[in-house]
């Protein structure tokens, strides 16, 4: 119940709290009169038929004295015809049988013996259940029980006819103060529910990434300061994203920064110190030096050879010269021509409407690093066969797509996982969006994967480049 | 011969100037360590090679070379590098070098380069030559493509489907923009390609290219 009541909206709480109070105020106070009714009633009819019968008493021993038969039949009539709700009047003689009774001819089986007066007692009341309903007998002396007792039957379906249409008004009335209750509790919640609505929805939209204001609701007494509250955290939460972003900014621009000054100095530095080497190994061989001497140095140039050829690919990994000096195509298409290869796998590379076109520094970085870790991924994960790497550009962006031909992956699954499982995507969704750009992954198991990046790099200084190149 | 040797590397031009000097009839005029020297030096000295090194402080060879070629085009220019990628064999040919070498092996192939460049001929550093086969042989392939494609009958459907797809859309958005399901975009993609007998989205890309498919949308 508890746990019933706990998942009810507070609209419903408030319109099933109303509901219930007015219900059981409503057949309480219905019971309640029903009973102080009926047995008000109860009473007056029962004094009623002890007036009667007192009455009929007073007249009747004279008749009886005089045998005038005919004359207590009349006053019997009389009575009858002047209280609607009399059933019965039967006088009976002291041995039991009947002097005059409105019956036509003999008494109902169980009548006679259903009440009489203990000696001593001066009437005697009781509840007869009958065919025509319940009927309230008196039994009353008379002459002290010398001359005989009279029985008069009223009946209580008046009575009960009274209780019961007072019943069905209350039970009527409750009905529509419930009806009534429940459309203005609905209403009532509905009103003071909607700030709070209001702000859920302001808070789902900050999920979504927007900034509501809800400055309608700072009027609001009690909402306001929620609201207040609420506009305040989510501009600190605004404040914190943007510093986390540029933060995130900054140490990724500071890392490219060192690993093209690392890959830099590698190749040039390091590189042409082991060329000289070699050029000299090469001289040695090809000087006048004795045979012993030129076998050491030509072993020891396969040496610096291979040694070369090492740390040209770790200069490459780290920062390839070519997206420096040629630009995205250039770097993009190497690194996929050695991808292919090293992995086993058939790679396809294509770039449209890309000829002599120098993208944004920052963006071109950002796209060979979202192409290697995409590529990273259908090694690892994929089991592909082939992979098509694709960059064009269209209306004013940059598009990267990366697609293999692999087993896919459920997205929705990963998406809602632990963030350490996807550290991949999220990192090539952010270097996207610091560039103002966004990252799509479409797959589905058994269907392959598809990574899609779209940047905006507008119009400018690439053409200015194409024309100088061509 | 007339020689003038631009690299930042001083030890790396002692080496290479002990190869030259070993050739009694190449004669070194000079020695340059940046780009902008190559370009001063060589308008100053007017050598007939200009051995020329890519990674260099201030302007790189290629512009380097670009000035040099549009201010000196009868100098000879002989790249030396320790680039082996072919995009940088490509930028340099497009300039017009005369040769293309690789330090790792400058020797013997540095006076075979230069000793072909005097004669006029052109000299690629062999292991290059390969890039330059393949870039061929794949032109001719694309020459050759459109003619047995070009029998494939696409509905109208499809080949809107095969332009959006081109055009690098996702599936989603390609779905949004036609009305249909995303599936509906798989199969009509799915279809097309079987019928113009295309692997993979790069193959589509290029035939959507060689059918002018994807123009006005470049720019
Ligand atoms: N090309 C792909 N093919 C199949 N599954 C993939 C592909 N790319 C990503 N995934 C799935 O998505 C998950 C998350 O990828 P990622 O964030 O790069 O993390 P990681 O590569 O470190 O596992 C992977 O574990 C893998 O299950
Ligand atoms: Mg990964």
């Amino acid at each position: 119940m508890h746990r019933f009541l706990g998942s009810l909206s507070l609209r419903s709480k408030m319109v099933v709290a109303i509901a219930a109070l007015i219900l059981v105020l409503g057949l309480g106070g219905t019971i309640h009169a029903r009973l102080t009714l009926s047995g008000i009633s109860n009473d007056e009819l029962d004094q009623r038929a002890l007036a009667l019968a007192r009455d009929l008493e007073g007249r009747s021993g004279e008749f009886l004295l005089t045998n005038d038969i005919f004359g207590l039949h009349r006053r019997i009539g009389e009575l009858v015809a002047a209280n609607s709700d009399v059933r019965y009047v039967v006088v009976l003689d002291p041995r039991g049988s009947v002097r005059a009774s409105t019956f036509a001819s003999t008494l109902p089986e169980g009548l006679r013996q259903a009440n009489s007066v203990a000696t001593g007692s001066p009437y005697s009341l009781a509840t007869l259940r009958t065919d025509e309903g319940t009927v309230r007998d008196v039994a009353y002396p008379i002459d002290s029980g010398r001359a005989g007792v009279i029985r008069i039957g009223l009946t209580k379906a008046p009575v009960q006819s009274q209780v019961d249409q007072l019943t069905f008004n209350l039970v009527g009335l409750t009905g529509a103060a419930l009806l009534a209750g429940l459309v203005v509790s609905y209403f009532l919640a509905t009103v003071l529910t909607r700030p709070l609505s209001r702000l859920a929805e302001a808070a789902r939209a900050v999920g979504r990434g927007e900034s509501p204001v809800q400055d309608e609701l700072y009027g609001h007494p009690e909402i306001g300061q929620v609201a207040l509250a609420f506009d305040a955290m989510t501009r600190q939460l605004r404040e914190k994203e943007a510093e986390r972003s540029q933060l995130l900014a900054r140490v990724l621009t500071a890392q490219e920064e060192e690993r093209k000054r690392i890959s830099r100095e590698l190749h040039d530095e390091a590189g042409q110190a082991l060329t000289s080497l070699l050029m000299g190994l090469t001289r040695i061989e090809q000087s006048g030096a004795g045979a012993e001497t030129k076998i050491q140095a030509a072993e020891l140039r396969a040496v610096t050879t291979e040694a070369l050829d090492l740390m040209r690919g770790m200069a490459r990994d780290l920062r390839p010269s070519t997206l420096d000096d040629l630009g995205l195509v250039a770097a993009l298409g190497r690194y996929v021509a050695d991808y292919g290869p090293r992995h086993h796998l058939e790679t396809d590379f294509q770039a449209a409407s890309m000829d002599g076109v120098r993208l944004r520094p920052g963006v071109e970085i950002v796209l060979y690093r979202i192409a290697q870790e995409a590529l990273t991924n259908v090694s690892r994960h994929a089991g592909a066969h082939s992979v098509n790497v694709l960059l064009e550009r269209r209306d004013g962006h940059a598009i990267l797509v990366v697609e293999d031909d692999g087993g896919g992956f459920d997205t929705k699954r990963v998406e809602a996982g632990s963030p350490g499982a996807k550290l991949g995507l999220l990192g090539m969704e952010e270097r996207a969006a610091l560039v103002g750009g966004t990252l799509t992954v479409e797959s589905r198991p058994g269907a392959g994967t598809a990574v899609f990046v779209e940047v905006p790099v507008g119009m400018t200084g690439d053409e200015r480049n194409a024309n100088s190149d061509s | 011969m007339r020689i003038l040797i631009a690299d930042d590397h001083t030890v790396v031009r002692s080496g290479l100037k002990a190869i030259l000097q070993a050739q009694p009839d190449f004669e070194l005029v000079g020695e340059a360590a940046t780009g902008e020297e190559a370009v001063a030096k060589t308008r100053e000295l007017q050598p007939e090679v200009l051995l020329l090194d890519i990674g260099m402080p201030g302007i790189n060879g290629l512009d380097a070379a670009r000035i040099i070629r549009d201010e000196a085009p009868q100098v000879r220019i002989v790249v030396l590098t320790m680039y082996d990628d072919e995009a940088y064999l490509h930028q340099f040919l497009q300039i017009g070098v005369a040769g293309y070498v690789l330090k790792q092996a400058a020797d013997a192939e540095l006076v075979a380069a230069i000793r072909a460049v005097q004669r006029g001929e052109s000299f690629i550093y062999p292991s290059l030559t390969r890039h330059l086969l393949n870039l061929y042989l794949e032109q001719a392939r694309q020459r050759d493509q459109p003619a047995h494609e070009g029998s494939a009958e696409l509905s109208p459907r499809e080949t809107e489907v095969l332009r959006l797809v081109a055009l690098g859309y996702t599936g989603q958005q390609i779905a949004d923009q036609l009305g249909i399901s995303q599936s509906t975009v798989e199969t009509h993609r799915a279809h097309l390609m079987e019928k113009l007998r295309l692997r993979g989205r790069a193959q589509l890309v290029r035939y959507a290219l060689s059918k002018g498919l994807l123009e006005d949308h470049g720019q």
